[in-house]
């Protein structure tokens, strides 16, 4: 192959490259005789959920008589693109609302409540969110006892989530006094997303 | 030789070419990527405002799916609960049973339990059987998708099982004499505001015993023309009233300035009530306020100053 060849060659293949490298708009300015063509996408409407903590379980270790209210935390992320938003709500999983170890009864155990003292027993939740277009109600944002109904944690009346999902902040608070057993204390709870109407 | 040269710098040229343009899709590929959840559940859709009225004693059909959009299989289970409003906010109550919420009663699933693999998805069918000896008008229901992942470590202390789960929402109507009657209870437009956005709001009162559609729509004139500055007439909001129940809305007009008087109009439609309140809204920041204030009052200092000073003057 003489020099020649191989420079057309390679010139050749640079051109090629070139030429499908080009962005197909640069077609429609040579094209002589166009016809519109309209691209439709049918979007479905859909919601998703899901929480950060491994396996769903928030686990609060070195919960100690006597002391603070000890933390842990899970962060519920929200997807929906309904355009009319969205509610949260959270229930106790069962109809006993105390945390309980295995094999007591839950008069044994800690109860539900809204006020997490120093020296008293009692565990709760509360909620937080930064994103915009979210509400958690101010009540919601101060620690509440668990119940076996439904209780809203946090919404969006209006609009689909953010990009990334709406993010709402779930923690829980536990305080034991030195009446509660060493022990793991477990409770489930059910977080329910349900785009509105 | 030269020719060599010239050959071996074009293909040189044509690599680095190459090499760049996929150096440049990996980054833009890695600098795209979406961390994906170990377990997320979606439902879509996510609800069915069933169109006709469903005849008492009969029998219908209707799907959607469960889909896992996380990266690990998880097991899901389908229940039912009443679907009702607790509040104008319209929170949610899925315990209290009523009147209208008979209908979680009625509904079974095809598929009430299995695992679904990641990117994948379960079509759920459900069969709605409505009783032959029913009464008239709305009746609305939950199916919980509830997802459930392998138990964690217990460890000393604490633990919560957080269990997420969509309830998907089934509103449907039983046919019969229903009752459509609704009045728009409140419509609101702020005559003075103090920043963006412009916002209104009203409350529409279904007392009737079937839900219905309300329509929202907003719009703003300038002080003087009609060619509107802001309008969703095109695309007005709907929402679904739920029968014996007060819905608050809002609408906003977010791009709003900072500065300005308009013409603010809201109409408010449910049945064939309508409601439209139009007002002239002032958008003034409070330090512009201030100032303004201060120089009425600097003002009215100098002309009583004036008029007293020539006074003792005569």
């Amino acid at each position: 192959m003489s020099k020649m060849t191989k420079t057309i060659a390679a010139l050749g293949v640079v051109a090629g490259l070139g030429v499908a490298a080009l962005p197909l708009s640069s077609y429609a300015t040579i094209v002589s005789d166009s016809t519109t063509v309209t691209a439709q996408a049918i979007i479905g409407e859909a919601i998703s959920v899901t929480a950060d903590a491994t396996d769903d379980t928030v686990k609060i270790e070195n919960v100690t008589a006597n002391q603070e209210a000890a933390t842990g935390s899970t962060v519920l992320t929200i997807q929906t693109n309904n355009t009319n938003g969205y509610n949260v709500t959270i229930k106790d999983a069962d109809a006993v609302t105390a945390l309980t170890t295995d094999g007591a009864d839950a008069d044994n155990g800690i109860p539900a409540s809204n006020t997490l003292t120093k020296g008293t027993k009692g565990w709760g939740f509360k909620t937080a969110t930064s994103t915009e277009g979210v509400t958690v109600s101010a009540a919601a944002q101060a620690y509440r006892a668990i119940e076996t109904g439904t209780q809203t944690i946090a919404s969006r009346a209006s609009g689909a989530s953010v990009t990334d999902g709406d993010k709402i902040d779930l923690t829980f608070g536990v305080v034991v006094d030195s009446s509660i057993a060493a022990g793991t204390y477990s409770d489930d709870v059910v977080i329910t997303a349900t785009t509105n109407s | 030789m030269k020719s060599n040269h010239f050959v071996r710098k074009a293909l040189v040229a044509l690599l680095a070419m190459v090499a760049s343009v996929v150096a440049s899709g990996s980054f833009v590929s890695m600098a795209s990527a979406v961390e994906i959840p170990d377990y997320r559940l979606q439902v879509t859709p996510s609800f069915n405002e069933i169109e006709k009225s469903l005849k008492p004693g009969e029998t219908y059909t209707g799907k959607f799916k469960a889909q896992n959009t996380g990266s690990k299989e998880f097991r899901y289970e389908v229940d039912f609960a009443p679907y009702s409003i607790v509040d104008e906010n319209y929170s949610i109550d899925s315990q209290t049973e009523s009147d209208y919420t008979q209908l979680s009663k009625w509904i079974t699933v095809d598929k009430p339990s299995g695992t679904i693999e990641p990117d994948s998805e379960v079509e759920i069918e459900y069969t709605i059987r409505v009783p032959r000896d029913v009464a008239a008008g709305g009746q609305y229901a939950l199916i919980n998708v509830k997802m459930l992942t392998d138990d964690g470590e217990q460890t000393e202390g604490s633990a919560f099982k957080v269990i997420q789960q969509i309830g998907f929402r089934v509103l449907a109507s039983i046919d019969g004499t229903t009752r459509k009657t609704a009045s728009i209870t409140d419509n609101k437009v702020p005559g003075f505001i103090f920043n963006p956005p412009i916002t209104v709001s009203s409350v529409v009162n279904n007392s009737g015993n079937i839900h219905a559609k309300a329509t929202y729509v907003l719009q703003v004139f300038p002080l003087f023309g009609d060619e509107e500055v802001y309008t969703n007439e095109e695309n007005p909001v709907e929402l679904t009233i739920l029968p014996e129940t007060k819905r608050y809305n809002e609408l906003s007009w977010d791009g709003a300035p900072h500065l300005g008087i308009f013409r603010v109009k809201q109409t408010v439609k449910i049945f064939d009530e309508v409601s439209v309140t139009e007002k002239l809204v002032f958008l003034c920041p409070i330090w512009f306020l201030f100032i303004v204030l201060l120089l009425i009052f600097c003002v009215i200092f100098w002309i009583v100053s004036r008029v007293r000073s020539r006074r003792k003057e005569a």
